[in-house]
């Protein structure tokens, strides 16, 4: 069966009883997308599905079949006016990540949500993220880049 | 800062330096010495290492050098911190340092893995040895080549110069491939003035950041090699639970598996995919015998007091019975923290391919782990081999907090690998995190304090007892030779001058596997000592920052702990109310402080509280922090930042407690995390103290976190709450 991924067309085997989380990092080699908990709970696994903030790790394979795949290997592209899509390039400027693990999933769901609205307010900004556990504790400077990345993106602070 | 061991200076030694051919990353190891370190030298913890350049160091023609990572990167900028300290020692801008991750046999080895807070306090030494004896060996072969005075050479960025003229040479080309071996005497090796460093001091942009956006990093958990099978091992399904037998037809039956493998009690399944290992797990019926009755948490909890005998005197004073008798009031209270876990977002993970090449065994293992060194001996015992012939690799961690000190997931993979000959990968999945590691163990300290009619502590008695923390790593035998269990008592000794003082100690076992978290105990006993100054400050009618500073001496400690707290306060605008609350909240604030791998740390947290719904909001938080020389200022803010939103978590959220003999979560369901909508503020500033130290900066910001946030409750309300996570 046949997975459409960042652009490119990917032969995935048989999706019977699979979870996109797995088929991305075991099958696909994708393993940019991170497993932490399997519930959808913590959010390290959000990937793009049409462009909706989605967890793999709850996500039947079967299901997002002939459906536009984005995940954060794939996320630059879909900003061509640089070389990093702008959330990834202020999570540098800051210095975001700690361990990192957590930080996939943080900005596919920020650069989601700028995607839809391009000015947060810091309570639409807390709404989307609040479901991403970052157990680092980064939060404070993850609030800072993604009001940058607005800024770079053209919408207003 | 730690001497060399003498055993290796003390006497001619040879140094080899090793560089790189153009293509070839070859490594000559001349002597075994540069791969140990020594455990002659006991201090804080640290082990001296070994400073001969060869196994740490390599020259590439380029001219750039690359440093052996022995510490694991788990988030808390390790690498780009001691490239920052080899960078200045060679004269090297920091981008012409690479850091290599390495394996456990071709690296240095390195028994105290990357715990502690211990990092750059140990390396900052032997790393500036290291380098400065590769600098040494270069410009002496340098001007041998150049036919003039070693005294005449100059380096600046890597370039060679004579009489202050820049001349062809470089690094590079000095080194060109060969390997350069000198004879050290014994003659003091010059080092770089403090004063000197341009790279130390600098906000140095992380080195492993970039790949860490793009989803390009490799974690232990993204671990896959061709043809490699997926494992799932049998667990017991309650505390103290001892396996009788299992049924395993049904499992072997199920699609994609390829075996079951039984071992006495350990059961575990291989299969073609994730999915079909953790279907077909669910599938073998096992008998257990179960403890009966099941355990609950109060009886766990009934087992943390200090019984009449025993406890070990850890710290002791004056005479504190005589001075509780003369006091003017005596105040009494007793605080508690609650078993919690890591939580690490990464779970444990482990690929092995353990097979035998003719006739012999070889292990291949990767992994994310704390100690590289100590995992690839565990791994030998468990599957009988030869430690030689077990190869660790360590890539990034997804978090470590204390939790990959032990590796279980890659033990249960190197036996269910050993069994088929093939690669296995276990990770594990949450509910194994939660029921399966090892907990932040239950602490209770009991105070008394005497205050004589001036309002100055005239005794101090203090009985601390916890769950094991570093005890249950070690073998038994040593519980006698230690007496207390030092990592449970992380923090607990206070920092404060009194009279009469004494510190007991008990560590209880309990049937829930405990162990090493963030600090240790140094949050729980923080939180207990502080919110105990707190309750005396109040007591003796005094302002919280005038009665710790009147109880701190002027050795040199007191005198920082002193500007750390003078510090935090002036930031934080102490002396000035705070602005008025929304309706229906009450605003405060708190002060704590604590000393932590020789790092003195003053927090004042901002809290609005709700007593209607019970909401407490932690607004902002100010930290002042003296770790000594400070190597990368951002760094040092980033793990403040990061130990406040630890410690406001453990403050207001989390906690474990068992429910019919298992832990009462089994995913972030029943045990959430802080979340970026509970996130404070933090207010950083860093003490200019380049002159001693560098010391820790990992765990020293979260010793006042919890303390400070529980007395800003008190300071809204009125109420104070003893027992972690705050609730009223």
């Amino acid at each position: 069966m046949q997975l459409t991924i960042n652009g490119q067309t990917y032969e995935a085997g048989d999706l019977t009883n699979r979870l996109l989380v797995y088929v991305l990092r075991d099958e696909l080699g994708l393993t940019g997308t991170r497993f932490g908990c399997g519930a959808g709970l913590c959010g390290s696994c959000t990937v793009w599905v049409d462009g909706q903030a989605t967890r793999s790790c709850i996500t039947p394979a079967l299901q997002v079949v002939g459906k536009a795949l984005t995940t954060i290997e794939g996320l630059a592209d879909t900003y061509p006016a640089a070389e990093l899509h702008p959330v990834q390039q202020a999570f540098i400027d800051l210095q975001v990540p700690q361990c990192g693990w957590c930080m996939s999933g943080q900005i596919m769901t920020a650069a989601a949500l700028l995607n839809h609205t391009p000015a947060p307010t810091d309570e639409e900004l807390l709404t989307a993220l609040k479901k991403n556990y970052c157990r680092c504790g980064t939060y404070h400077r993850i609030k800072l880049a993604v009001r940058q990345a607005a800024n770079t993106m053209g919408g207003a602070a | 800062m730690t001497t060399p061991p003498k055993r290796i200076l003390s006497r001619r030694q040879f140094l080899a330096l090793t560089g790189v051919g153009a293509g070839a990353v070859g490594l000559v190891v001349l002597f075994r010495t540069g791969r140990r370190y020594l455990l002659d030298n006991l201090d804080n913890f640290s082990f001296p290492v070994a400073t001969e350049p060869n196994g740490w160091l390599q020259i590439t023609p380029a001219g750039t050098a690359r440093l052996m990572m022995t510490k694991a990167e788990m988030g808390q900028g390790i690498q780009t911190a001691l490239a920052q300290i080899v960078a200045d020692e060679l004269y090297l801008p920091l981008k012409q340092i690479e850091v290599v991750m390495g394996d456990s046999v071709t690296l240095p080895s390195d028994a105290m893995g990357t715990s502690g807070s211990t990092s750059v306090a140990t390396m900052f030494p032997a790393l500036r040895k290291v380098a400065a004896q590769a600098r040494e060996m270069l410009k002496t072969e340098a001007a041998r080549m150049l036919g003039v005075g070693v005294e005449t050479l100059t380096i600046a960025e890597g370039v060679v110069s004579t009489n202050g003229q820049a001349t062809e040479l470089s690094y590079g080309s000095v080194v060109g491939g060969k390997q350069i071996v000198a004879v050290a005497e014994d003659a003091p090796l010059p080092l770089k003035p403090r004063a000197d460093f341009t790279v130390i001091g600098q906000a140095a942009p992380r080195v492993d950041i970039p790949a860490k956006v793009v989803g390009g990093a490799r974690y232990g958990y993204d671990a896959r090699l061709p043809g490699m099978q997926f494992g799932k091992v049998l667990k017991p399904p309650t505390l103290d639970a001892k396996f009788k037998s299992a049924d395993t037809s049904a499992a072997r039956q199920a699609p994609g598996v390829i075996a079951v493998v039984e071992e006495g009690d350990f059961v575990g399944v291989i299969a073609a995919t994730q999915e079909a290992a953790n279907a077909a797990l669910a599938l073998i019926a096992a008998q257990w015998e179960e403890r009966s009755p099941l355990w609950q948490q109060a009886e766990i909890e009934a087992m943390l007091v200090p019984s009449a005998l025993g406890g070990e005197v850890i710290k002791e004073g004056g005479d504190v019975n005589a001075g509780l008798r003369r006091a003017a009031q005596t105040i009494s209270a007793d605080y508690a923290t609650p078993f919690a876990t890591h939580a690490t977002l990464e779970p444990q993970a482990g690929l092995a391919h353990v097979r035998q090449e003719n006739g012999q065994w070889r292990a291949e293992v990767w992994t994310a782990t704390q100690i590289p060194t100590g995992l690839s001996a565990q791994i030998a015992r468990t599957i009988g081999l030869k430690t030689e012939d077990v190869i660790v690799y360590n890539e990034f961690l997804g978090g470590g907090f204390g939790r990959k000190v032990q590796n279980q997931a890659a033990l249960e993979a190197a036996r269910l690998s050993k069994a088929i000959g093939q690669p296995v990968r276990v990770n594990w999945d949450r509910s194994e995190e939660f029921q399966h590691g090892y907990l932040r163990p239950p602490v209770r300290n009991f105070l008394s304090a005497g205050l004589d009619a001036q309002g100055r502590i005239v005794g101090w008695d203090q009985r601390q007892v916890s769950g094991l923390v570093l005890f249950a790593f070690f073998p038994a035998p040593l519980r006698l030779v230690f007496g207390s269990d030092f990592g449970a008592t992380r923090g607990a000794v206070p920092a404060y001058t009194f009279e009469n003082h004494r510190t007991t100690a008990w560590y209880i076992d309990q049937p829930v596997a405990t162990g090493s978290w963030r600090g240790l105990g140094l949050l729980p006993n923080v939180f207990a000592v502080e919110s105990f100054m707190d309750e005396l400050a109040q007591a003796a009618g005094q302002d919280p920052l005038a009665f710790r500073l009147a109880h701190l001496g002027d050795e040199p400690l007191g005198r920082r702990l002193k500007r750390v707290l003078e510090k935090v306060t002036q930031r934080a605008n102490w002396s000035q109310p705070l602005p008025i609350p929304a309706s229906g909240w009450k605003a405060g604030r708190g002060l704590a402080c604590s000393v932590d791998a020789k790092t003195v740390v003053a927090q004042v947290a901002e809290v609005a509280v709700n007593e209607a719904t019970g909401a407490i909001k932690v607004e902002r938080v100010y930290c002042a922090l003296d770790c000594g020389l400070v190597i990368n200022p951002d760094g040092v803010r980033a793990q403040i930042e990061g130990n406040v939103m630890w410690g406001v978590g453990s403050a207001l959220v989390e906690e474990l407690t068992v429910v019919d003999g298992k832990l009462s979560a089994s995913n972030f369901g029943q045990y959430p995390l802080l979340t970026i909508r509970q996130a404070p503020e933090v207010v950083s500033e860093l003490i200019d103290n380049p002159e001693e130290g560098p010391y820790g900066i990992g765990e020293p910001p979260l010793g006042p976190v919890a303390a400070a946030v529980s007395n800003a409750v008190f300071n809204a309300t009125g109420k104070r709450l003893r027992r972690l996570p705050l609730r009223f």
